[in-house]
């Protein structure tokens, strides 16, 4: 093996069928591993085996006693169950899992959250800003991203907190508007919708504010100076492609059950246009009609694999009903019927993987 | 053979071509198996291989079989480009995958070497750029690995342990998943 020079060497590791073959390879001599850990081989061994892979979900189950299952996706056949169990955290009885993304989890415990990394066991408790929250006792908390360091951040509305794992909290500050309600984020920006339909989006890793816009919706319009989130309901999403989305559902009885799908304009100045119209209880045969206030999105639970899709939750006396719309192709999808099952929260292997031990870098 | 007109493509595949392995030894090619190899069809293009081409990295035991892969694959290429016009789609889509599958065997069987032969083989096709036969034996190292520990694949290719025990403590602590 020694008369073998490091491009074929690197050749032949690239063609290693799997991550988990890869990181074993990685751990035979000091050689190998330096190839390896070379962030240029890794974003090849990436693109080339699609990786991050699904490893499996998580959920709830059962409704009385609660507890977090893991199922395995048919994708992962390498790592065992056993893995991703979360026995290294204490007191999970009183913890409550909040969102996923990549291969990270994040959990609601009393005061304050923990992100963790269930196959490498590492984990963070993340206490609740000093400074004050709003009256809202339980703040939503999201993943905002997740990378090889497991920067693991979230951001309680109505003021914003974000934090980056091994730092602190740190206020998102919005300039000159008083009233302003989060409506969500996608790929490294936070939205906020102002009470005369303004649209404010904050890089929260650069922490610049990007230029405010009108959202292009008449009703919207119309309705103001009240506030729109008490007729509204809007979500951001990642639309699949790339570009962000903004998705509008009006709660006045005679327009419920139309989404409105807003996207920035390619062109020059880059506006925000009307893209497409979706009539859900035109796709989704049994839907009951949506009632006002009878109805929200759902913006948690968003892991690399839900990329691209907006969840919705339909109250009726039946339970909760809950849809899943792919923003690409307007296709709705019907989740778990049942009132008791939740949210599942996809969880990714680690990719790229963390090989800061003996990788003596060139 | 020679004959005035140059660029003549039928006398071109049907040239001769040799080649000199490191222990002397001469073998006789067609121009369409010796084209397999990057580094050859450059040198005939600049015309350079009167008097034979010498290949003083690769032994006339590896060289042999590096021929054999492209004697092969060269009569696939050839039959491919040979047989659209004279079969209905669905004749020529029979005959073409019972030709893949005869070459998919013919790999299979040309890759049962020892460990030795098989990085002759990698070190040979990086040399004479033949793209097809250095992803096939590397492929075929890397499918080795699968499912073995890291001693396991120590043992296989001879290779030494570098890493001191407390390195490899660390190694697994970090990822220690993919070691279940």
């Amino acid at each position: 093996m020694e008369s073998i020079p490091n491009d074929m060497l690197e050749l032949i590791l690239l063609n290693v069928d799997s991550q988990v073959s890869l990181l074993r390879a990685a751990a035979t001599c000091k050689r190998w591993r330096r190839i390896v850990a070379d962030e240029v081989f890794l974003s090849r061994f990436g693109s080339l085996h699609k990786l991050p892979v699904l490893a499996g979900c998580y959920s709830y189950q059962g409704s009385v006693v609660r507890s977090l299952q893991f199922e395995p996706s048919p994708c992962n056949t390498d790592v065992v169950s056993g893995c991703f169990s979360l026995d290294f955290l204490h007191d999970r009885s009183s913890m409550r899992i909040m969102d996923s993304k990549g291969s990270l989890l994040l959990f609601r415990v009393t005061g304050g959250f923990i992100v963790c990394e269930p196959l490498t066991r590492r984990h963070e408790v993340i206490s609740l800003p000093a400074f004050p929250i709003d009256r809202c006792r339980n703040p939503p908390a999201f993943l905002l991203g997740c990378g090889p360091a497991a920067a693991g951040t979230m951001a309680p509305s109505h003021n914003p907190f974000v934090f980056n794992t091994g730092g602190s909290w740190r206020a998102i500050t919005i300039n000159r508007h008083e009233w302003h309600s989060f409506i969500g984020f996608a790929s490294r920006s936070l939205y906020w919708l102002v009470r005369d339909g303004t649209v404010l989006a904050v890089d929260h890793q650069a922490g610049t504010e990007y230029a405010p816009f009108l959202l292009p919706d008449p009703d919207v319009q119309a309705f103001c100076p009240f506030d729109p989130m008490s007729r509204f309901q809007i979500a951001v999403a990642d639309g699949g492609d790339g570009e962000t989305r903004i998705v509008l559902g009006n709660n006045a009885e005679n327009t419920a059950g139309i989404l409105k799908v807003f996207a920035r304009l390619r062109a020059a100045g880059g506006e925000w246009a009307l893209e497409k119209s979706i009539q859900l209880t035109a796709v989704v045969m049994d839907l009951p009609l949506l009632e006002e206030g009878g109805w929200c999105f759902v913006q948690r639970g968003r892991g690399v694999h839900s990329a691209g899709t907006v969840r919705v939750e339909i109250y009726t006396r039946g339970g909760c009903r809950k849809f899943s719309i792919q923003m690409d192709k307007m296709e709705v999808e019907s989740l778990q019927p049942d009132m008791y099952t939740n949210w599942t929260y996809p969880i990714n292997l680690p990719w790229p993987p963390s090989l800061h031990a003996c990788a003596y870098h060139a | 053979m020679a004959s005035a007109g140059s660029g003549d493509e039928k006398a071109a595949a049907a040239a001769m071509i040799t080649l000199i392995s490191s222990d002397n030894e001469k073998f006789e090619v067609t121009e369409a198996t010796a084209t397999l190899s990057q580094t050859i069809r450059h040198m005939i293009e600049d015309g350079c291989t009167d008097g034979g081409v010498p290949l003083p990295n690769v032994t006339s035991k590896i060289l042999a079989r590096v021929i054999e892969y492209c004697k092969k694959h060269a009569t696939a290429a050839a039959g491919e480009e040979g047989s659209s016009s004279s079969f209905s789609d669905a004749a020529f889509l029979e005959v073409d995958r019972a030709f893949l599958e005869e070459l998919e065997e013919f790999d299979d069987a040309f890759l049962e070497v020892d460990r030795a032969t098989l990085f002759d083989l990698i070190l040979a096709a990086n040399y004479l750029d033949i793209k097809g036969l250095l992803n096939l034996t590397c492929q075929k190292v890397a499918d080795s690995v699968k499912g073995k520990t890291p001693e396991q694949i120590r043992e296989m290719y001879n290779i030494v342990n570098d890493l001191t025990p407390e390195e490899e403590a660390e190694i697994r602590r970090e990822t220690q998943w993919a070691f279940e």
